[in-house]
């Protein structure tokens, strides 16, 4: 593995092996013309600690043109973007807008200079409503006084303007779904009218529909003249809606293409820096496998009918459907941490999960998708946030054994690929990706029998999240029950044996077999829907 | 590993607290003559012991997000008693045994509010603080009676110039910190003041570990109420009083994080030696001018933990970046269609 791990970092970096294929000099396009560009950062350099996070990275973006940048987890993404929005400093190098060269002391200046940007962890202050975390600086007075009245009318219909019209302007941001969240954050960088908007992984929490409105919010941005950078982990997206795209290894800029001009595969290779498998792990026929997981008589909501379904040995389920149809309730009911009724039964015995160390003492984990509030502990050192689902498992009358802990917390590192300084680090450090995998280590430690996902594989970057799957489907042959729910309807078609397509609270269809696909995952979706009325 | 070490998070931070203590001492003795005497000095440990063993649990207990209120009266309750039983013939170890699950139980109370009950730790520890106020007031009447066991006025003196109390703050300083570093109790107090969800979520003892630290900031407060009660030989009625800021203020000049996750014993034994030597460099300032100092104190460490060690904490919502950016937005930013969105060039084909 050349491109994960601390190997190199410090030294000054090797050069980069000539590629065939992407990184043929006839395939990269030609910047445009000094000054041309809407968005440009020459050479930039940024050294955090140990970790050089950017090394003489390039970008440069067209006006008018929705711009991919790509790389791997801890490439430099999100710093090329904080440095670009002036949130941290950069040591060398330097950003032209329009032309002009930028002097970033804040995210003041770059917000002078027509910049707008969606960060990859939100940044909503939860206490405050929708209305305020949309208008903030720019609350509407009237005779020196807020009035809350226009500011709701404002916040409506900006949200309108993206779908969002279901979103209720006065109700506080905490306690909404993370995709709804997102949409928020894009709502708010978009109502400026920005020169140049940066999407930071914005669409990693959002389902297809929420994406198809994403997208076409860009397009229409991008026909009137606004310059898009997009950073995403999904490759199916940049080939949507991108038209050039940059590639970022170890911090350094590794190519730059028209859309048209490369493969999936290639890019991917390119930004691993070898060959990457990106084929789904083969799906066994389970036959008669004995359920492991029996769901009887559930209510979700109490106004709705109650269902039953059966989970088996080995076996990955899908909760597809549209966003909000109850698929993280079920999981966070399983879990003990939502409202709910019904029985659940493991093996055949009922169990009762009133709070999540029930659920863990009885084998079932929930990876959650929202890691700062709920997977880590932003401000502990990552070795500990690694073991902290399983000190018991490593301590001594209450006393816990140090040496198995640190080689429990590298083990871990190693196999995750968890790109780090030193295992004392923070794990508000990481980069998104690389805190994601945390969460997976310290829940996966636990070698469970029931899997619940909350879209695991949220921001992690392409060749990791192969491993990933391999790794779930490892764990399914070796007689967990898995239960999945992914936004990204791509990876439930890829990795599940079947999909129950949820309609408020109810899973209404089960698709199997042949008949999981793309299409229908997403037909069903729509159908189940529209079926209720 | 290239370079270790560099961007290291330490929940444990013992250089500056003790860097100021030396200071401290330094200061004292060039200002002040014979600061320095071994009886001065003996005097000053002494004093940063009861403090020091004061906020044992005061320490525990912000580490994990919470607040001990009922200190003084706890503390207090704790010293009347010991005192009053003995008067009426119980034997001092005996007397000592019931003022330390008297304190204990106090404690428990606090910690089964707070963690199953889910009553804010202010109000519980402040509504404790009140109600053994009155249980203290009704025991002894108004004036309390009898005078403390032998062997713990005994523990106010010391040998070899070294007073007992502390060496047995030693031995708790050790015990305490082991507990904190080395077990899955002090693990789980750090991980729940650093984010108590997430613990909940991977299925740390939440609960379980709220009561245990309450219990035990009850256990340490009558622990202290029954030194101090040896110290002046008797008890009294609002001795307690003065303990509460004292309290907190060790915690948080030692570095330790108002807001939980962040800080250790050690870091406050060098705020109790830090506090005393100030106290005792400012004698004259008497009880208003300490009110004061302590006041501020709290006050200015808890803005100081709030830009600098808590900027990390932050990071739980927003990042030092995000708030910058979010700093950013509270300044007018020019409204769209005057200097930010102007009419577009063409763009330039490339
Ligand atoms: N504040 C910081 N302190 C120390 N190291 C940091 C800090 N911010 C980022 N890094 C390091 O810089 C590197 C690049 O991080 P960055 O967040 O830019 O990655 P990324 O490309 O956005 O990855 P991802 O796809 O996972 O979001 C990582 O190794 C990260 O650990
Ligand atoms: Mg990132």
């Amino acid at each position: 593995m050349g491109v994960v791990g601390v190997a190199g970092v410090g030294e000054p970096l090797p050069p980069l092996p000539q590629r065939s294929g992407p990184g043929r000099a006839d395939a990269v396009v030609p910047r445009p013309a000094p000054g041309s560009a809407a968005l440009e950062a020459r050479a930039i350099s940024k050294r955090f600690g140990g970790i050089q996070a950017l090394y003489r990275a390039d970008l440069s973006v067209a006006p008018a043109e929705v711009h991919a940048v790509l790389g791997e987890n801890g490439a430099g993404k999100s710093t090329l973007v904080k440095i670009v929005a002036g949130v941290i400093p950069l040591d060398e190098g330097e950003i032209v807008v329009g032309g002009e060269v930028l002097h970033l002391a804040s995210p003041r200046d770059s917000q002078a200079a027509g910049v707008a940007v969606v960060y990859q962890e939100l940044s909503l202050i939860p206490e405050l409503s929708v209305a305020h975390n949309l208008l903030l600086a720019k609350l509407p007075k009237r005779a020196g006084i807020i009035s809350m009245a226009r500011a709701n009318r404002l916040a409506e219909e900006a949200l309108a303007a993206l779908g969002l019209g279901y979103i209720d302007p006065r109700s506080p941001v905490r306690g909404l779904p993370l995709d709804q969240q997102q949409m928020i954050e894009i709502a708010k960088a978009t109502m400026v009218r920005p020169r140049v908007l940066v999407l930071d992984e914005a669409t990693s929490s959002l389902g297809g529909a929420e994406v198809e409105r994403l997208f076409g919010l860009v397009r229409s941005l991008r026909d009137q003249g606004t310059t898009v950078v997009v950073i995403t982990h999904r490759m199916g997206e940049v080939w949507t809606i991108a038209d050039a795209m940059t590639v970022l290894r170890d911090g350094r800029t590794v190519g730059r293409f028209p859309v048209g001009a490369v493969s999936q595969n290639e890019v991917v290779a390119l930004m691993a820096g070898q060959d990457v498998r990106t084929i789904f792990p083969e799906k066994p026929a389970l036959g008669a496998a004995r359920p492991a997981l029996e769901l009887r008589d559930v209510r979700l909501r109490p106004d709705r009918p109650p269902w039953s379904l059966q989970v088996r040995r080995g076996e990955i389920l899908g909760l597809g459907g549209l966003e909000g149809q109850g698929q993280r309730e079920l999981l966070a009911w399983l879990y003990g941490t939502a409202k709910g009724t019904g029985t659940v039964l493991m093996d055949g015995r009922p169990v009762r999960v009133r709070r999540p160390s029930d659920a863990l003492r009885h084998g079932i984990v929930l990876i959650p998708e929202d890691r700062k509030a709920e997977g880590l502990h932003l401000e502990l050192p990552v070795r500990w946030n690694l073991a902290m689902a399983t000190l018991r498992r490593r301590s001594h009358f209450g006393v816990i054994r140090m040496r198995a802990e640190r080689d429990f917390a590298d083990e871990a590192i190693r196999r995750l690929k968890i790109k780090l300084n030193s295992p004392f680090d923070a794990a508000s450090t990481l980069s998104g990706g690389t805190q994601q995998k945390v969460v997976i280590g310290k829940f996966m430690a636990r070698e469970p029998s029931v899997l619940l996902f909350v879209d695991p594989t949220r921001g992690i970057d392409v060749q990791t999240k192969f491993g990933f799957y391999e790794m779930v489907r490892d764990l399914a042959s070796a007689g967990a029950t898995c239960l999945l729910y992914s936004s990204d309807t791509e990876e439930l078609v890829g990795v599940c044996d079947r999909v129950a397509v949820f309609c408020d609270g109810v899973p209404a269809r089960v698709l199997q077999g042949e008949e999981i696909t793309q299409d229908a995952v997403v037909a069903a979706s729509f159908a189940v829907v529209e079926a209720a009325g | 590993m290239s370079s270790r070490r560099r961007s290291y998070v330490r929940p444990v931070e013992v250089g500056t607290p003790y860097a100021l203590v030396v200071l401290a001492l330094v200061g004292g003795a060039i200002t002040i003559p014979r600061f320095l005497s071994s009886g001065h000095l003996d005097s000053m440990s002494a004093t940063a012991a009861y403090i020091g063993i004061i906020a044992i649990g005061q320490t525990i207990v912000l580490l994990l997000g919470g607040i001990d209120l009922s200190i003084p009266y706890v503390l207090n309750l704790a010293a009347v008693l010991l005192t009053g039983l003995g008067a009426s013939g119980l034997s001092g170890g005996g007397s000592l045994a019931v003022v330390l699950g008297v304190g204990l139980g106090a404690g428990l109370v606090n910690g089964l509010g707070v963690a199953v009950l889910d009553v804010p730790p202010l109000v519980m520890t402040l509504g404790m603080n009140s109600v053994l106020q009155g249980v203290s007031l009704m025991y002894t009447g108004g004036s309390p009676v009898g005078t403390a066991p032998g062997f713990v006025t005994t523990l106010s003196t010391g040998v070899d110039g070294i007073p007992y109390v502390d060496m047995l703050w030693a031995g708790l300083v050790v015990a305490v910190t082991f507990a904190l570093v080395f077990t899955r109790f002090g693990r789980s107090v750090y991980s729940i003041g650093a984010n108590r969800r997430a613990s909940e979520l991977c299925g740390l003892p939440v609960r379980r570990t709220l009561v245990v630290a309450y219990a035990l900031s009850g256990l340490s407060a009558a622990l202290g109420g029954a030194l101090l009660a040896g110290y002046s030989g008797q008890a009294y009625l609002g001795m307690g009083d003065n303990y509460l800021l004292p309290s907190i203020a060790v915690v948080v000049i030692g570095g330790t994080s108002i807001l939980g996750g962040k800080g250790s014993y050690v870091q406050t034994v060098a705020g109790a030696m830090l506090i005393t030597i100030i106290e005792s460099a400012l004698l004259t300032i008497g009880q208003a001018g300490q009110d004061v100092l302590y006041g501020s104190v709290i006050l200015f460490m808890a803005y100081f933990n709030q830009v600098t060690t808590s900027a990390s904490r932050q990071r739980a919502r927003l990042t030092w970046g995000e708030i910058k950016a979010f700093r950013g937005w509270l300044e007018p930013v020019p409204r769209p269609g005057e200097s930010v969105a102007p009419e577009r060039e063409p763009a330039v084909p490339s």
